[in-house]
């Protein structure tokens, strides 16, 4: 890679296309210092000395992120989106991916959200897009997609804490405001979930026995799941171990269920709620185990939190069938949220989520001409995660839809109503003169086989 | 419905997985005990066969409520479903292009199938009918007639037939031996994955003082520990009362196998009629349909057909209804109720009112728990 440390006038005038100032402090490095206190450092994949190129890297000061970024697009000959081509980050973030060892990540959880996403996918749908509907088109938007990228990609834990208010932020700007409030509370109630399994990937023990129960789950660890079980079976008619329940046939852990989602919708505190959501999650996955057979019916609760649970268990438990499912989906969603980024290659978003917000104050109908995908807006949301969304303009002007088109007839739009009135009459009389004058004969006939008969 | 068909090759075993293996042009016949996955085997051949050199050619079925049950399965391989036919369609369809098909409207079902047969035979002989599918695949060829099985192999360069003469349920002449000599290579299939312990134990008592025959429940590969498996006897019911049980069951199975088959077997039509009836008075006429019925929808959740009609099908839960009448089915009874009871994979239930056949009785005598010993006052009808 080539580095150059410039401040930010230096950065501006690369940026405008001269490298003159500062060809002579372009170095060649194998690894990126940041142990400067001001400047801003310029990062290549390519020598810009050999031909101009944007770098494909910015590391600015945290508090300058913002700043740099906005007087970079102030100019018009700065390329838009900027942060197509160039990614713009803090130090503090920059230190996170460049300066800090990566932790040994427990990649089974990736299993887990693989599947998240599916049932999210649902979940956004208002169930109108069943599991077996779901495409990699449509979990690729989910917030556990987006989710799961940022733990692939060991984001800081500030980044984690931002990312479900800029998904939402992001999902707000395209959406109606009744499927911003749906949205809302499917991703209060997936942010637990996935709250809970980046807890796992770092191999750390919940405090919850709904929690440790995943945990057990993931470390094989029967006596374990047996103590957190007990944990959540406080508001079951019939307490029983998960040894117990295996015994019985699946009829009879169904008629459990059934008392158990009674109790449920029954539930007079927050806390039976909770404890009940995850017992009754986890007695639907011993239904039938490895498969989701019973998603519609959990469904048809009303209670998002209740597949979310119901999802994660199953796929904790069986994730090579649930991963199988609806022709191998999940593997081919493992397969995108596995997949490594090169941190040090240029962005493949079609911008940053700072950028979109710039962009989204003088409304979003520019961006349709800078979007890589038809009907999809990619977003960097937190540095090295980029998630799609759904892109369409809600009301696109007539006049716009013309600028589409290359061969475009100049036409006046202020016409008069009078105006108009005239120009009709005079192409209906030229019509007129343009038509056969038939016979009578040929009128009648045509009269007689049209007319009802009396 | 959800795991009847295989999703990936991790559900094959050694035994299953080496058919791949074996050369393309390789007629082959394919034995196992029901449950076995001769079916599955079979469309895997018809697929990999499809997607090879081999697009000409048929899956061939018994009746077209197999092929309705095949098709649900088969929208998941690449070959048009339009490729599974019955043996009446596939005959027909080539006599009816040589102008000689058969109007089969004021024939006995045997009669139009030995006349298509016939003269089909004939067709071929004249050397006007040559070979005409690169494939052809035939499942349950135990109910074929060799004649049909030889005229089979003149159409078709690569014949697969699958096999089980236990679950001969046709009053034909066997044609098993003729299948042998018409394939390269038997194919023998030793474990079986449907049916649970306890359905295996009822299947197990019909045949268990047969001399060749190999104990389903020896090799069985069902999942048993996540779902333990369940038979249940009912006498002593009324068909009314039977009707009665069966509601109270089938809505609890509806929820906990909600993707799965469930099935009603009867032995006769006429108690079908009854209980369709009955069944849809309580309330579940939106899921139930009535197999081999011009109304019959494949996508409802619960079956109802005849033993025999049932051939080739699966069911989470099966419910057999109506025995006492088992008696009226003639020389191929036992063979009938074995393929019947072999159709249920984790529950299976039976019901009947007076009397069953001996061989049955002791089935599920040997499949329950143990009755209490025999008292004296028991024998002289005083308990």
């Amino acid at each position: 890679m080539w580095i150059a440390q410039v401040n930010k006038r230096e950065c501006f005038e690369v940026y405008l296309g001269s490298m003159k100032m500062i060809e002579k402090r372009v170095n060649a490095l194998t690894q990126i210092k940041l142990n400067y206190e001001n400047d801003i450092l310029l990062i290549w994949d390519i020598d810009p000395r050999e031909g101009f190129s944007f770098p494909v890297l910015v590391v600015a000061g945290d508090d300058d992120v913002k700043s740099v970024l906005s007087s970079l697009k102030a100019s018009p000959q700065v390329p838009a989106p900027l942060t197509a081509i160039s990614r713009v980050i803090g130090r503090k973030e920059a230190k996170q991916h460049f300066d800090t060892e990566s932790l040994l990540l427990n990649k089974s959880i990736f299993s887990v959200i693989a599947l998240l996403s599916l049932v999210e996918g649902s979940l956004h749908s208002d169930g109108k897009v069943g599991l077996q509907q779901q495409s990699p088109l449509l979990c690729k938007r989910t917030f556990s997609y987006a989710w799961g990228r940022a733990i692939g990609a060991q984001v800081s834990a500030d980044s984690f804490q931002e990312l479900p208010t800029r998904w939402l932020d992001v999902y707000s700007m395209l959406n109606s405001p009744a499927a911003l409030d749906s949205a809302q509370r499917t991703v209060s109630h997936l942010t637990n979930g996935l709250t809970l399994l980046t807890q796992l990937a770092f191999d750390k023990k919940p405090s919850q026995p709904s929690g440790q129960l995943a945990f057990s789950i993931l470390k094989g660890d029967k006596e374990g799941q047996e103590r957190a079980w007990e944990g959540l079976t406080a508001y079951l008619s019939r307490p029983m171990s998960i040894e117990a329940i295996q015994s019985m046939t699946r009829e009879d852990r169904g008629l459990l269920l059934q008392e158990a989602l009674r109790a449920l919708t029954a539930a007079k505190s927050r806390t039976e709620h909770d404890t009940l959501v995850f017992a009754c999650a986890f007695l639907a996955t011993r239904l039938a185990p490895g498969r989701l057979d019973h998603f519609e019916m959990l469904k048809s609760i009303g209670l998002p939190e209740l597949l979310v649970w119901y999802g994660l268990y199953a796929a904790l438990q069986h994730p090579k069938e649930i991963l199988s499912l609806h022709s191998g989906l999940g593997f081919r969603m493992l397969r995108d949220l596995l997949r490594d980024e090169d941190k040090l290659a240029a962005p493949i978003s079609d911008m940053s989520y700072l950028e979109l917000k710039m962009i989204a104050r003088s409304g979003l109908e520019g961006i349709a001409g800078v979007i890589g995908h038809a009907s999809e807006l990619q977003i960097e949301l937190i540095p090295y995660v980029s998630t799609s969304f759904t892109f369409q303009l809600r009301s696109r002007s007539r006049y716009d839809e013309r600028q589409q088109s290359f061969e475009m007839e100049s036409t006046n739009t202020s016409i008069s109503p009078r105006e108009r009135a005239k120009r009709l009459a005079l192409e209906l009389s030229l019509l007129a003169k343009d038509l056969p004058d038939y016979p009578d004969e040929y009128s009648s006939r045509r009269n007689k086989a049209t007319k009802p008969r009396m | 419905m959800s795991d009847t068909w295989w999703k990936d090759e991790d559900d094959l075993v050694a035994e299953q997985a080496k058919v791949l293996d074996l050369d393309e042009e390789k007629s082959l016949l394919i034995m196992g005990p029901p449950g076995s996955g001769k079916t599955n085997l079979l469309l895997l051949r018809a697929n990999q066969l499809y997607l090879g050199d081999y697009p000409n050619l048929h899956i061939v079925v018994f009746g077209s409520l197999l092929k309705h049950f095949i098709q649900l399965g088969g929208n998941q391989y690449d070959f048009p479903t339009e490729k599974i036919v019955t043996h009446a369609q596939l005959f027909n369809d080539i006599l009816r292009s040589e102008g000689m098909g058969v109007d089969s409207e004021n024939l006995q079902i045997n009669e139009a199938r030995v006349e298509r047969a016939n003269r089909l035979q004939e067709l071929v002989d004249s050397g006007r009918v040559g070979k005409q599918f690169e494939a052809l695949l035939l499942d349950e060829a135990q109910d074929y007639t060799p004649q049909e099985i030889r005229l089979m192999k003149c159409l078709t360069d690569v014949l697969i037939a699958t096999a089980d003469s236990r679950q001969k349920i046709y009053n034909v002449d066997d044609c098993i031996e003729v299948l042998r000599n018409c394939t390269d290579e038997i194919y023998p299939l030793t474990f079986h994955f449907r049916n649970g312990l306890a359905i295996c134990r009822v299947a197990d008592g019909i045949f268990k003082n047969a001399p060749d025959y190999t104990p389903l429940r020896t090799h069985s590969n069902y999942r048993e520990a996540d779902y333990p498996s369940t038979f249940m006897p009912k006498r002593g019911l009324s068909l009314e009362e039977q009707i009665s049980a069966m509601v109270t069951q089938i809505n609890d199975q509806r929820f906990a196998y909600p993707n799965d088959l469930i099935g009603i077997l009867c032995p006769r039509n006429e108690e079908l009629d009854i209980i369709f009836s009955a069944l849809t008075r309580a309330g579940l006429g939106y899921s139930i349909t009535r197999a081999n019925s011009k109304d019959f929808d494949p996508s409802r959740p619960i079956w109802l057909s005849t033993l025999t009609a049932a051939k080739g099908l699966e069911f989470r839960a099966l419910h057999i209804a109506g025995l006492d009448y088992l008696y009226r089915m003639g020389g191929v009874q036992k063979r009938l109720i074995y393929t019947g009871i072999t159709r249920a994979k984790t529950a299976l239930t039976m019901y009947w009112h007076n009397s069953i056949p001996g061989y049955l009785e002791s089935a599920i005598q040997s499949a329950s728990p143990s009755k209490a010993p025999v008292t004296k006052k028991k024998i002289f009808g005083k308990d």
